[in-house]
């Protein structure tokens, strides 16, 4: 090496105004400064200054050529780049050569790029579903500050309860974290123009609605408080999809009237693209609920409102709380108090920890896989000793046969992403399509270029970190002692095998757990009959049938002229029936109730005759419900075993006396008398408990909405026809829609349960044959170093038994460690999915019994293929071959 | 015929001074000498180069030297219509500064 020029400028600034300008002008200006360099300023100011002076000079010249455009005249590529040929021509040689050589072993290929492709593939799916559902934030300008407002107590500080009016507009005046506050209501409205009639999604909402999602809308405006009262002008704000659809997005449609419910309203907004909150809304209209009727116990809002600026969830909190408070002081609300929930806590918050088990999960197949391409790319290297000792003596330097090396893993790694993100791409469309699947935000689960960069990165490191190092190492080390045939090596590979078999255990009783968690689900009795039953909807507007009296003699007919359908079993209809998601709620006074406490709220349920007989709800006691249980005859109610038993204790319930408040919307205060005794129903789904429930003639209250359901051999799409036709002859028109079979509400129940098991019940058979795989490969390895062991021990007379047992002790201690341990691991990991189960303890022995004879089982046939192999060839072959 | 920007008309008056001798680094240095300026080599040949399309200088190459770690230098020479050029422009400037010289405040060199 030369010696140091000391008296040299920097070099690299040198480099740098070579590189950016012209040949010509590099010259002149580095010679020129080089000279004055050496005989001036070095000489005058010392190493460190003539170094900053150069460096200055250096690029107060490359921007004066720069300004005038004469720089940057950037060399051509071949300059720059001198080697770049070569390089290009030795790439293109790799990549023939690695095809190459995965094309003669299309064994070891197709299974390195199955194995990485399936691992892959169900990791960008998980991914995809993790980041669609939890990660990607919600559709609404900072949508992390938007909060919804629940009703609680203080026994219950989590519940999720729904608002009444004077309470929103209290806690709108007294809060000054959140700001705006709005209320929603959603609900299916009847929209005509002319004969034509749809009913559509929309919401009754306050005003500051739009305001507080930060959706203003895009013409006109959102609705007035004065909009937004009982008794105010009737407005509607559009969404754009339908502004879009329904008036070809004409913008005078802004002023014009539509007729909404039988009702003229006029339009005064259009809401910005996208935007559809809550559930769907294609339109927005006032909230009409009246305080004088529906008072301060009748809840029926939600509320949702924005963090005012800078405020913290922690700040909102304590404010609501310290209202809540102050409201029951107020108000004499025994325990009230306020809940705060994020609106992406509210929308996804149920799905978090399955979701993060899942990904968990599915990384641990990753891993798994890994474990055998490892395996399989260090006994690879280990196989090519004699190619690369070769390839060393012919001259390729160490990086050369690196390089050749990371060329052919990265066509590996390069298929098995293709493979993956053909893969994903499938299960993310299925996905999709499940049936009865309400999983939240499922529509915003997509292949995008997240999770494809996620599962092509997933490969490489895949690849890269446990393939390419291990094999460049494992071929190193041949090369310097082929002959030696070191057994701790094989060691590592055994533990390999343990911990993929360990990581299968765990996913095994994962699946196990939660599979018995949907058959425990399954077999709750719902406490009705849903097979053969169809549900339709129908609403009898006020512009319509203004008398309550004549709407309730509408659905009396209409039920009676369904009944006389041909094929119609029965019929009934309900206004809260199970699994509907109505719900409203009453304070009772029990005569005779002695208690301190006054008995919890109760679910009230508006029944016709012919609703329990179609759902098929027996009766304990009592009688039926009767078309002659009239507004002006005694007023009866059902209640249900629960409320029965809450309220009578072991006393017969018949005859007692109950009092409903009229703030459930029930037409008065008024005194009823139990008259039957209904066994309970799950409401809520198989997972939660049943709660008081009352039951409550149609005919003595009159909603103007209900469901109807139809017991019956038709279609659904001629049963809806035929309704129609019942309809039309009663001279009303009302919206009717036909909702679906009462079966599929019941299939939705579970399939969210049922979507997570066959997930982890995929990713543990994978991992699973991951682990048999490998174990197998450990067995044959074991063999393939033994056969002259083995030709002699059955030379020497071992029955074939004798060596199996031996063979299969070699695959199966790895086999039994892992499954040791990943027991271990599972006691602990299954903590995690407790609040998933359902009818099982964590420590379910059949889940943990079952999932440890099958591992045992698959350990010990994977070992048994290469064991019975081997003992059945002739000792003589064995001894011979070497 | 160009008009000289002040710059340009101190490189010019440099290859005057410095005849043979007139490379980057000599010019370069006479400018920071007789005026103060500290100029860069890149802007220096920006202007010349702008002079020579323009045919007031013309360049050459010259030998490579050690000290200039074995890279050649580049000469200019001015050539008539560039001598022309700087001529009226000093004209100009001594037609305009005639008789009221005494006003200007004294150079930095003098009193």
């Amino acid at each position: 090496m030369s010696p140091v020029d000391r008296e040299a400028p920097p070099r690299r600034w040198a480099k740098l105004v070579e590189r950016l300008l012209d040949p010509a002008d590099a010259e002149a200006i580095l010679g020129d400064l080089e000279e004055e360099y050496r005989e001036v300023v070095l000489p005058e100011r010392g190493p460190a200054r003539a170094r900053r002076w150069y460096r200055g000079m250096a690029l107060k010249s490359i921007v004066s050529r720069v300004g005038r455009g004469r720089a940057l005249r950037l060399r051509p590529l071949s300059a720059v780049w001198p080697n770049r040929g070569r390089t290009m021509e030795r790439l293109s040689q790799d990549l023939r050569f690695s095809l190459r050589m995965l094309w003669r072993r299309p064994g070891f290929s197709l299974t390195i790029v199955a194995t990485l492709g399936v691992a892959t593939g169900v990791n960008a799916i998980t991914f995809a579903l993790v980041d669609g559902v939890l990660i990607e934030p919600l559709p609404y300008a900072e949508s992390d500050r938007l909060v919804t407002l629940w009703q609680a107590s203080a026994e219950s500080p989590d519940a999720r309860g729904a608002v009444s009016v004077p309470n929103f507009h209290d806690w709108r005046e007294r809060s000054a974290t959140v700001e705006p506050i709005a209320s929603y209501r959603a609900a299916t409205l009847w929209v005509t123009e002319g004969d034509d009639a749809e009913v559509l999604p929309a919401a009754l909402v306050s005003d500051r609605f739009f305001e507080a999602l930060g959706a203003h809308p895009v013409r006109g405006r959102g609705i007035t408080a004065d909009e937004a009262r009982p008794g105010g002008p009737d407005a509607v704000v559009l969404s754009h999809g339908y502004w879009r659809s329904r008036f070809a997005g004409d913008i005078d449609v802004v002023g014009s009237a539509m007729e909404i419910d039988g009702s003229p309203y006029t339009v005064v907004g259009i809401a910005p693209e996208g935007f559809d909150f809550p559930d769907g809304a294609r339109l927005w209209i006032g909230e009409v609920i009246d305080p004088a009727t529906c008072g301060r116990g009748c809840v029926n809002l939600d509320v949702i409102g924005r963090l005012g600026p800078g405020v913290t969830m922690e700040e909102a909190r304590a404010e609501l709380d310290a209202i809540g408070v102050a409201m029951e002081r107020d108000y004499a609300m025994e325990g009230f108090r306020v809940n705060v929930v994020g609106l992406k806590e509210l929308v996804v918050g149920d799905v978090r920890t399955i979701l993060v088990v899942l990904l968990a999960a599915v990384f641990m197949v990753l891993l798994i896989a890994c474990a055998n391409i490892a395996n399989l790319l260090i006994a690879r290297g280990r196989e090519r000793t004699d190619e690369l000792a070769i390839r060393a003596a012919l001259g390729a330097g160490r990086p050369r046969v690196a390089a050749q090396l990371i060329t052919e893993s990265a066509v590996l790694a390069g298929a098995g992403g293709a493979v993956g993100v053909v893969f994903a791409w499938l299960g993310v469309r299925r996905l999709r399509t499940v049936h009865g699947l309400e999983l939240p935000r499922i529509d915003n689960v997509s292949l995008d270029a997240s999770v494809l960069i996620f599962a092509m990165a997933a490969a490489t490191t895949a690849v890269l970190l446990f393939g390419v190092g291990p094999s460049v190492m494992a071929a190193r080390r041949s090369l310097r002692s082929r002959i030696r045939r070191d057994p701790a090596r094989s060691r590592g590979r055994s533990l390999l095998v343990a911990t993929q078999v360990g990581l299968s255990v765990v996913l095994l009783v994962g699946t196990a757990l939660m599979g018995r968690t949907v058959i425990e689900l399954r077999s709750v009795d719902l406490g009705f009959e849903a097979e053969g039953v169809q549900v339709l909807t129908l609403s009898v507007p006020d512009g319509e049938v203004p008398e309550r009296e004549e709407a309730i003699r509408v659905y009396e007919d209409f039920l009676a002229g369904l009944s006389e359908l041909p094929g119609v079993a029965s019929v009934g209809g309900a206004f809260g029936a199970p699994l509907s998601n109505i719900n409203v709620f009453s304070s009772v006074d029990v005569e005779g109730w002695t208690d301190g406490e006054p008995p919890a709220n109760v679910g009230v349920r508006t029944i016709t005759p012919g609703y329990l007989e179609t759902l098929d709800i027996p009766l304990l006691s009592g009688r039926p419900v009767d078309p002659t249980d009239q507004l002006d005859g005694l007023p009866v109610v059902w209640v249900n075993q629960a409320a029965a038993e809450a309220w009578f204790g072991g006393e017969s319930a018949l005859g007692r006396v109950v009092d409903l408040s009229a703030s459930a919307g029930l037409p008065e205060d008024r005194d009823r008398t139990v008259v039957g005794v209904v066994t309970d129903t799950r409401f809520y789904g198989p997972r939660r408990p049943v709660p008081p429930e009352a039951y409550i003639p149609h005919a003595q209250n009159g909603v103007r909405f209900m469901e109807i359901f139809v017991a019956s051999s038709m279609s659904p799409a001629t049963l809806l026809e035929e309704a129609r036709r019942v309809l039309s002859r009663l001279g009303v028109r009302a919206p009717l829609r036909l909702d679906g079979p009462l079966d599929d509400r019941v299939a939705t129940v579970e399939a969210e349960e049922r979507l997570w098991t066959s997930l982890l019940g995929l990713f543990a058979a994978i991992a699973l044959s991951l682990a048999a795989l490998g174990v197998f490969s450990v067995v044959a390895y074991q063999v393939a170093l033994r056969q002259k062991e083995i030709g002699v021990r059955i030379a020497l007379g071992a029955s074939g038994a004798t060596v199996t047992r031996m063979i299969l002790g070699q695959g199966l201690w790895p086999a039994i460690v892992g499954l040791v341990v990943g027991l271990a691991i599972a006691a602990s990991a299954v903590r995690t999915l407790e609040s998933q189960l359902f009818g099982i303890a964590p420590s379910d022995p059949a889940s943990w019994v079952g999932t440890a004879l099958l591992l045992l089982l698959v350990a010990a046939a994977a070992s048994l293929v290469p064991a019975l192999r081997t003992v059945r060839l002739d000792p003589a072959e064995t001894l011979r071959h070497e | 015929m160009k008009r000289l920007g002040e710059f340009e008309q101190l490189l010019l008056f440099s290859l005057l001074r410095l005849g043979d001798d007139a490379y980057g680094r000599r010019i370069r240095g006479l400018i920071q000498e007789r005026t103060g300026r500290e100029v860069s080599p890149g802007a220096i040949y920006t202007a010349l180069d702008r002079l020579e399309e323009h045919g007031m200088v013309s360049s050459y190459l010259g030998d490579a030297t050690p000290p200039r770690g074995g890279r050649r230098p580049r000469h200019y020479r001015l050539e008539p219509a560039g001598r022309e050029a700087l001529s009226s422009a000093w004209h100009e400037m001594r037609a305009m500064a005639e008789g009221v010289e005494d006003r200007l405040s004294p150079s930095p060199g003098e009193g």
